[in-house]
C-alpha cells in the first residue's frame, strides 16, 4: 500500500508555465476586448432575462386582477394590444402651437386608453378601480417597453458585434434596472389602489381641506376634467384648492383647472395673492427621504402641458408662483407611500399658513395638490 | 492500491502562476453563474393603515385592507371611547423597518 505518492515536477514544467503565461499575456492584449466583449454580453444576457422575467410578472399580475372583472375568452390579446400600443408625438419643425397638438394627442390617448381597459372588462366595477386598473396597465406597459428597448440593443450589439454599444447598455442598465423594480411594485400599488409617493401633492391638500382651522365653503366637482375645486377659509384667507378627482389613480388637469380659475378671479376684480403648489420631487442620492423645500415656479412634472399652461397665465396676471416640493426617490414615488413622505404633511401645511400668513400679499389664493391622487379623495 | 495522500512538489513561482490561472477560471466562473440568475430579488414591503378615531384622535395601525382609502370610515370602533374610526393615512414600510 502507498501511504503518500510524491509528484516531483521536473524543470519543463516551470518552463510550460512561463510559456502559458506570457501566451495568456499575448491572448488578452490581441483579444482583450472580444473577452470583455463576451464577458458584458453574458452580464447583459443575465439582465435582461430579469427584465424579461419582471416584465412577464406584471403582465400576468394584471391579466389575473382583470380577469376578476371579465369573461371575455379574448383578455389575453386585448392586455398584449394595449401594453403595446404607443403615442406618436407632433412634429417640432415648427414649434409654434405644439403645446396644443401635445396636448391634443395625450388627451386622445388617455380617453383611449381608459375605454380599451373599460371595455375589457364585463363585469361592473367602480370608477376609481377602473382608473387604478388603467395606471397598473401603464405600468405594465412601461416595464414592456423597457425590456423591449434594452433587448434591441442587445440584440444590436450582439449582432455587429460592437464593443462600445454593449459597453454603454451595460453602463446605463443598473439605472434602468432599478426603474423595472420600482414598477413592479407601482403595479402592486395601483392593483390595491393605495396611496403612492407622488400622492403626497394631493394628500397635503386633502388634509388642508379637512384641517381644524379650515372651513369649507364650497366644493366644485369636475371645474375642469377630473379635477375638482375646494373653495376653504383659512383665517382671514379665501383659498381656492385645486385637486385631481379621488380616490382613484388619476392626476387631473391642474394646469387648465388654474388657467379657468385664475381668468374668471381675474374677471371678477378679485386679488390673487399668488399660486402655491405642492408637489413630489425627486430627490439627490444624499437628501434623505420627506425632506421639504421651497422656492419659485410652476411644481408640475409631466409631459409640460400643464406647466406651460399654469406659467402662461400666471405670466399674464403676474401672478407670483410659489412652490413646496417633497423630495423622493423614483422608487418611492411610485410605489406605496412611505411614513416619511406622508409625515412631511404637517410641515408642508406649516410652511402654506407661513406663506399665507407673513409673506404674500392680501387677496385671494390658489393652492394646487399636484400629482396622482390615487387612494385620496 | 489506496494513496492516502499526494503531494504536489513544484517551485514557488510556477505556484504563483498556475494559483493565478486557477483565480481567473474560477472568478470567470462565479461571475457566469451569478448572472444567470433569473428571478430579480425584490423586497415586497408591508402596506398598513393608520386609523385615526373622530372624537379622541386616537391612531391605531394594523394591516392595510384592500378597497381601503384616505378618510374612509371603515365601520371599526376606537378601543379607548368606541368613536367611528376613518383611515388617516396607508403607508409602506419594509419588514426590517419595523
Amino acid at each position: 500500500m502507498i501511504e503518500t505518492l510524491v509528484l516531483q515536477l521536473d524543470e519543463n514544467f516551470g518552463v510550460f508555465l512561463n510559456a502559458f503565461y506570457i501566451l495568456l499575456f499575448a491572448i488578452l492584449i490581441f483579444y482583450g476586448q472580444r473577452i470583455q466583449f463576451h464577458l458584458s454580453m453574458m452580464e447583459m444576457g443575465g439582465i435582461l432575462k430579469q427584465l424579461q422575467f419582471m416584465a412577464n410578472h406584471a403582465r400576468k399580475i394584471s391579466r389575473d386582477e382583470l380577469a376578476k372583472f371579465t369573461d371575455d375568452p379574448s383578455l389575453d390579446e386585448k392586455i398584449d394590444r394595449l401594453i403595446n400600443s404607443f403615442v406618436i408625438f407632433p412634429e417640432s419643425m415648427d414649434p409654434a402651437g405644439i403645446v396644443k397638438k401635445i396636448e391634443h394627442i395625450m388627451d386622445v390617448r388617455e380617453a383611449k386608453f381608459l375605454d380599451d381597459v373599460r371595455r375589457m372588462l364585463t363585469k361592473d366595477i367602480e370608477e376609481a378601480k377602473l382608473r387604478n386598473y388603467s395606471n397598473m396597465l401603464e405600468a405594465t406597459l412601461v416595464l414592456n417597453l423597457i425590456y423591449k428597448i434594452i433587448e434591441h440593443y442587445y440584440l444590436l450589439a450582439k449582432k455587429t458585434k460592437n464593443f462600445f454599444l454593449m459597453a454603454q447598455l451595460q453602463m446605463i442598465v443598473p439605472l434602468i434596472f432599478n426603474e423595472a423594480k420600482s414598477y413592479i411594485l407601482a403595479i402592486e400599488a395601483f392593483r390595491l389602489g393605495t396611496p403612492i409617493g407622488d400622492t403626497i401633492g394631493p394628500y397635503v391638500v386633502h388634509k388642508l381641506i379637512n384641517d381644524e382651522k379650515s372651513k369649507l365653503i364650497e366644493h366644485k366637482p369636475e371645474y375642469v376634467k377630473d379635477t375638482d375645486i375646494y373653495v376653504i377659509e383659512r383665517g382671514e384667507r379665501k383659498i381656492y384648492v385645486v385637486k385631481a378627482r379621488g380616490p382613484g389613480g388619476n392626476v387631473g388637469k391642474p394646469g387648465e383647472a388654474i388657467k379657468k380659475l385664475l381668468s374668471s378671479l381675474k374677471k371678477g376684480k378679485k386679488t390673487v395673492a399668488g399660486i402655491i403648489m405642492i408637489d413630489a420631487a425627486l430627490k439627490l442620492e444624499g437628501e434623505k427621504t420627506g425632506t421639504v423645500s421651497e422656492g419659485i415656479g410652476a411644481a408640475i412634472g409631466g409631459i409640460g402641458v400643464e406647466k406651460f399652461k399654469i406659467e402662461e397665465i400666471a405670466t399674464k396676471y403676474s401672478t407670483p408662483i410659489y412652490a413646496i416640493i417633497i423630495k423622493q426617490s423614483i422608487a418611492e414615488a411610485i410605489s406605496t407611500m412611505k411614513k416619511e413622505i406622508a409625515d412631511s404633511t404637517l410641515e408642508v401645511i406649516r410652511r402654506i399658513d407661513r406663506l399665507l400668513d407673513k409673506e404674500l400679499d392680501e387677496g385671494e389664493v390658489i393652492v394646487a395638490g399636484i400629482g396622482n391622487t390615487i387612494g385620496v379623495p | 492500491m489506496v494513496i492516502k495522500q499526494i503531494v504536489l512538489q513544484i517551485e514557488s513561482f510556477e505556484t504563483f502562476i498556475l494559483m493565478t490561472i486557477i483565480f481567473f477560471v474560477v472568478m470567470v466562473l462565479l461571475m457566469m453563474m451569478s448572472r444567470q440568475n433569473t428571478k430579480p430579488r425584490i423586497l415586497k414591503p408591508e402596506i398598513r393603515t393608520e386609523l385615526i378615531c373622530e372624537n379622541c384622535h386616537t391612531k391605531i395601525v394594523r394591516e392595510f385592507k384592500e378597497g381601503e382609502h384616505v378618510s374612509m370610515r371603515t365601520g371599526e370602533e376606537c378601543p379607548r371611547c368606541k368613536g367611528p374610526l376613518k383611515v388617516n393615512l396607508i403607508f409602506s414600510e419594509l419588514p426590517q423597518q419595523r
